[in-house]
């Protein structure tokens, strides 16, 4: 993947997301918390035209919102805050996943980046400095930015540290949820309680909330194979299916 | 992540030459100088690599390339 370096005023629809570095024509770089999240934006496909005139406006805005520190560099906790106060804005476009990394199995992550997710990746090092970058695949390989990683390099990076913060969101206009075949194969959604959660495991907890734990605990890849294909028709009729995405996945250690 | 975010890490420090023409300084970054950079408790990705269930790994070899897996062998049939 090309290792790109742009010019703010060059951002545009057709640059090829993400980059590595934004430049303003004065020679100052925005923050790697700002490249990380206009990447990611940007590959999520959510600018939004209604707020911003063009790219590097929105860009300069977060810039702005990330206030950097005398460091030069954007304390963890405010760009928390910061895309967290993004998520809300866009709450009906993109569904979305936060894990701390010690919580989120390397599995899900594999899951996620299979079913067209993009990772958000705010890292703490080991001089309590911070790190943003986008974590993605594209076709059969899985990227760090620019720079192609293989499951070791992907774990070291996912979890150099316990508190990583992992986002993982996909654009909802593009990406048809799981959640809907599994309805239709007869799955139910359930809220929680706090008891409940209490006694279950954060992975079961994913799950059950998200409905999706019919399909991956009971059905092995060639049932539902079968049972995507039959439905096939029938959900893409309805909207619940509009492309040839078939999710293929099964938790571990069920069959 | 760019040069100047390694080195405040501490990773390739004074090792970019400077080109005078372009008054900029050059480094080709490599994967492993940014995995270095960011490591830090690198018990944590051994353990999680070690719980990926060999069945999932297996399941879900077809659709990442090759290169992806490489800390166990796993079988793209």
């Amino acid at each position: 993947m090309d290792k790109k370096i742009v010019l703010l005023k060059d951002l545009n629809f057709i640059t090829k997301f993400p980059v590595v570095d934004i430049l303003t024509s004065e020679g100052y770089r925005l923050g790697c918390a700002t490249t990380c999240l206009i990447n990611w934006i940007m590959k999520l496909n959510l600018f939004n035209s209604d707020k911003f005139s063009d790219i590097a406006e929105m860009a300069l805005f977060y810039e702005m919102e990330l206030k950097k520190d005398e460091n030069d560099g954007v304390k963890t906790d405010h760009f928390y805050w910061v895309i967290d106060q993004y998520l809300k804005e866009v709450e009906n476009k993109l569904e979305y996943y936060i894990f701390k990394a010690e919580t989120l199995p390397l599995e899900y992550v594999l899951f996620f980046l299979l079913n067209g997710f993009t990772g958000l990746i705010a890292s703490k090092t080991a001089n309590g400095e911070g790190h943003g970058d986008i974590v993605f695949k594209d076709g059969e390989k899985v990227f760090f930015n620019c720079l192609e990683v293989n499951e070791e390099d992907l774990a070291k990076i996912l979890y150099s540290s316990t508190d990583n913060m992992l986002l993982f969101g996909r654009n909802l206009i593009n990406n048809k949820r799981l959640m809907l075949k599994a309805t239709e194969m007869g799955n139910f959604k359930k809220t929680l309680s706090r008891d409940e959660k209490y006694m279950l495991t954060n992975r079961e907890i994913f799950f059950i909330e998200n409905d999706l734990m019919e399909i991956f605990k009971q059905y092995p890849k060639e049932t539902l194979i079968n049972l995507l294909k039959e439905k096939e028709h029938t959900l893409k009729g309805t909207g619940h299916l509009d492309n040839d995405l078939i999710i293929l996945y099964k938790g571990s250690g069920t069959s | 992540m760019r040069l100047s975010d390694l080195e405040r890490k501490n990773v390739r420090k004074n090792e970019a030459q400077f080109n005078k023409e372009q008054g900029t300084r050059e480094i080709d970054i490599n994967k492993d100088d940014v995995v270095k950079a960011l490591s830090r408790d690198n018990d944590l990705a051994k353990r999680k690599l070690d719980e990926l269930p060999e069945k999932v790994r297996k399941e879900l070899a077809t659709f990442f390339s090759e290169k992806f897996w490489v800390n166990k062998e796993v079988s793209n049939g």
